[in-house]
């Protein structure tokens, strides 16, 4: 029997060659067919970005320069996807076009560069001109991967913008069709003077500014999927009731908040509905209602608090959210129209669920030891719906809250107290690489823009 | 006719219909009283029959220390929360020591070692002994598994000055770093908790076929060659299925869409 095994498989194998063979002279000219396989996972990819060469004389070219190749760098290592390769270990000359490239010094050690991208940056009459390429340092032969064209007028601002594009394509690209994130961005609460307004800033923690200027105090921003609008919940003389400000418009716009405190609202990611959290009779329960506030639909009627849905992004037919009808509150889950209910978490103190883009994972905040001299703190988990399995992402560094996903699913933005002040973290969504991204106390609620 | 004579009473029927009646009612007194207290039992206590004395609130949601997660993971998740980054099995361990202590003081409870009695297990692993030779055959063939990255090409002579470069087979050779994205993607879709490590050895291989088309779209998933383990052949499976979208085909390549022959070798358990 051994015999014969070892026997049939070399056979066995030979003759899956041959077919394979045999059915690559017949497809060609027709298909490509490309064997590959995997047996322990794959690697990150080492990707070097080198320093763009210099193709003007004018006297901003240095400065705009910097800006373009710090972010460049910058958004590259933060996709999570790239072993990059550091810039001290690059060949000391930078290419400025595909001519001058040459491969094998960025393959050779120490680089051991798999990808390459370089170009050249000019800044002439006020106007930005990018040249960029990305190069496959492995295959000499046909190298290039992408060649891009940008010009801008002269800006700091325009520099970073035209970093974000390029390293977008290569992320885009190199990381199987998922867009990047560099060009999106993160709508928190700050504290400022008394009142809590919402603020806006890029992926990275840079250009932070003051969306609202309504002078009270507004929670829970959601922005909406194509970016043009924001809803929050905002203190007014009626209570607590959502707003919709505009970002097209620059000014609030209308919308039907109902009676009573309404709370945590959630766009649904077609951007037709929205989740909120509504207490009409005293108790507070989830509605659903068009993005004017129109169409009310109570979908939950439990005693005890309903609050903070979160749609399933991928299909819009399902609604976590945290419920406190058995006395904690804890995470559930149940179909849009209010049936199927499943409770999630079972114990402790569980709130703020985010559903991923791609529907597989919740992220929420989780206390799992809550009492009076309870050891546990409040931590970021994520849980795969379908296994109810979940991991824990942050540990042992003060109040985590807030989870809210990249549209890439590989990061998350959070809010973390430690020391007296709340703060915006990122983190992949594997717990590693945790960032700090705002730096002046009383900063919470993230939210992280569909785009 | 003088009078009647012993034999006289003798042959007079007996009156039998007032015993026989006493007799129906004394029984039937015994039917309704045993009725009547079944019925009245099951008055008093015939609530606990199919109500739900204990309602729950709700599911349960197990709670599990491995996560299957598409994430790299440096240190698996425990379920100790005081543990940091160094995960501790000091609550497995303590599991295994309290079951000693009732040893000693109920002797005359065999039952419980009972379950150890899993002892004539040992009898049929002796067929497994017989299965290791396999093993190595398995792992040579790991070896030669490998080098399945070397792109299939049926023309070598290709070069980006020849302007009659005929497109057939070449995929590989030219759009390496696409290759590279097929690779990845599947891999982190393969989840290694979806195979059965006892019925699956260390080195198997599963070849599974599929086509990507010009939006990057995978489509007509089959399996290739299945190994013998079906959990390896259906965990690779899923693994392609669960990938939306590898990015669009390099714009270099004009063809309609791209066959893929992809293979997934268990590394063993781990």
């Amino acid at each position: 029997m051994r015999a014969l095994k070892g026997l049939s498989l070399p056979h066995f194998r030979s003759i899956l060659f041959i077919l394979l063979l045999l059915s690559l002279e017949w497809k060609a000219g027709a298909q490509d067919w490309v064997r590959t396989g995997t047996n322990l996972g794959a690697a990150r990819i080492r990707l070097a970005a080198a320093d763009f060469n210099p193709s003007s004389a004018d006297a901003q070219t240095p400065a705009l320069k910097t800006t373009f190749d710090t972010t460049l760098y910058s958004d590259l290592n933060n996709a999570g996807i790239f072993d990059m390769v550091s810039k001290s270990m690059a060949p000391p000359l930078t290419p400025a076009s595909p001519q001058q490239m040459n491969l094998a010094a960025w393959a050779a050690a120490p680089a051991n560069a798999a990808m390459v991208a370089f170009g050249s940056f000019a800044v002439n009459g006020g106007q930005i001109a990018v040249y960029g390429w990305l190069f496959d340092a492995k295959n000499p032969e046909s190298p290039q991967i992408l060649g891009k064209q940008y010009n801008e007028t002269a800006s700091q601002d325009n520099a970073r913008m035209i970093a974000h594009r390029f390293a977008d394509e290569i992320i885009t690209r190199l990381g199987g069709g998922i867009p990047g994130i560099a060009e999106t961005h993160i709508y928190y609460v700050a504290a400022r003077g008394g009142n809590k307004e919402i603020w806006q800033m890029d992926y990275d923690g840079q250009g932070q500014h003051a969306i609202t200027h309504l002078g009270t105090i507004s929670l829970s921003p959601r922005v909406s999927p194509n970016n043009d609008r924001v809803a929050f919940a905002s203190l007014g003389k009626l209570g607590w009731s959502i707003r919709m400000f505009s970002l097209v418009l620059g000014r609030q716009v209308s919308f039907n908040s109902p009676v009573g405190t309404t709370l945590s609202p959630a766009w649904s990611s077609d951007g037709a509905k929205l989740a909120f959290s509504a207490a009409r009779s005293g108790d507070p329960e989830i509605f659903t209602s068009d993005a004017n506030g129109g169409n009310l639909k109570q979908i939950t009627t439990f005693k005890g608090p309903d609050v903070s849905p979160t749609w399933n992004p991928k299909t819009n037919a399902q609604i976590a959210w945290c419920s406190g009808r058995t006395g904690l509150p804890q995470i559930y889950m149940m179909d849009s129209d209010g049936t199927s209910v499943q409770r999630l978490t079972d114990g402790g103190y569980a709130t703020s669920p985010s559903w991923s883009p791609n529907g597989q994972f919740l992220a929420f905040a989780w206390n799992r030891k809550y009492g009076p001299g309870a050891p546990g703190g409040q931590d970021i988990y994520i849980m795969d719906i379908a296994s109810k399995r979940w991991t824990q992402l942050t540990h042992d560094e003060g109040r985590q809250d807030f989870p809210s996903w990249s549209p890439d699913g590989r990061h998350i933005v959070f809010q973390r107290e430690k020391g007296g002040g709340s703060e915006i973290w990122t983190m992949l969504s594997d717990g590693t690489e945790q960032h700090r991204l705002t730096q002046s106390s009383g900063n919470s609620m993230p939210n992280w823009s569909w785009k | 006719m003088a009078g009647f004579t012993s034999e006289d009473l003798l042959d007079q029927p007996e009156g039998l219909a007032s015993p026989f009646a006493q007799s129906f009612l004394l029984h039937g007194l015994i039917v309704g009283v045993l009725f009547g207290y079944a019925y009245v039992h099951n008055m008093l206590h015939g609530s606990e029959w199919g109500a739900n004395a204990f309602q729950q609130g709700a599911i349960q949601a197990t709670l599990v220390s491995t996560a299957a997660l598409p994430l790299p993971q440096d240190h698996p998740p425990t379920d100790n929360v005081l543990a940091t980054e160094t995960p501790s099995v000091a609550p497995a361990l303590e599991e295994q020591k309290t079951e000693p202590i009732p040893l000693p003081e109920a002797i005359p409870i065999p039952e419980k070692q009972a379950p150890a009695k899993p002892q004539p297990k040992p009898v049929p692993k002796t067929p497994p002994q017989h299965q290791p030779p396999p093993k190595p055959q398995y792992k040579a063939n790991y070896g030669e598994a490998a080098p399945a990255n070397v792109p299939r090409s049926t023309a070598s002579n290709n070069s980006a000055n020849s302007p009659n470069v005929v497109t057939g087979g070449d995929f590989g050779s030219r759009f390496g770093w696409y290759v590279d994205v097929i690779k990845r993607k599947v891999a982190q879709d393969w989840y290694l908790q979806e195979v059965d490590p006892s019925s699956t050895p260390a080195g198997a291989t599963v070849f599974v076929q599929f086509t990507v088309g010009r939006d990057g779209s995978p489509g007509t998933v089959s399996l290739a060659t299945p190994s013998s383990s079906p959990s390896l052949n259906s965990s690779c499976l899923h693994a392609v299925q669960r990938v939306d979208t590898f990015g669009p085909l390099p714009t270099g390549y004009n063809e309609s869409n791209l066959n893929v022959l992809y293979h997934c070798t268990y590394p063993g358990a781990r």
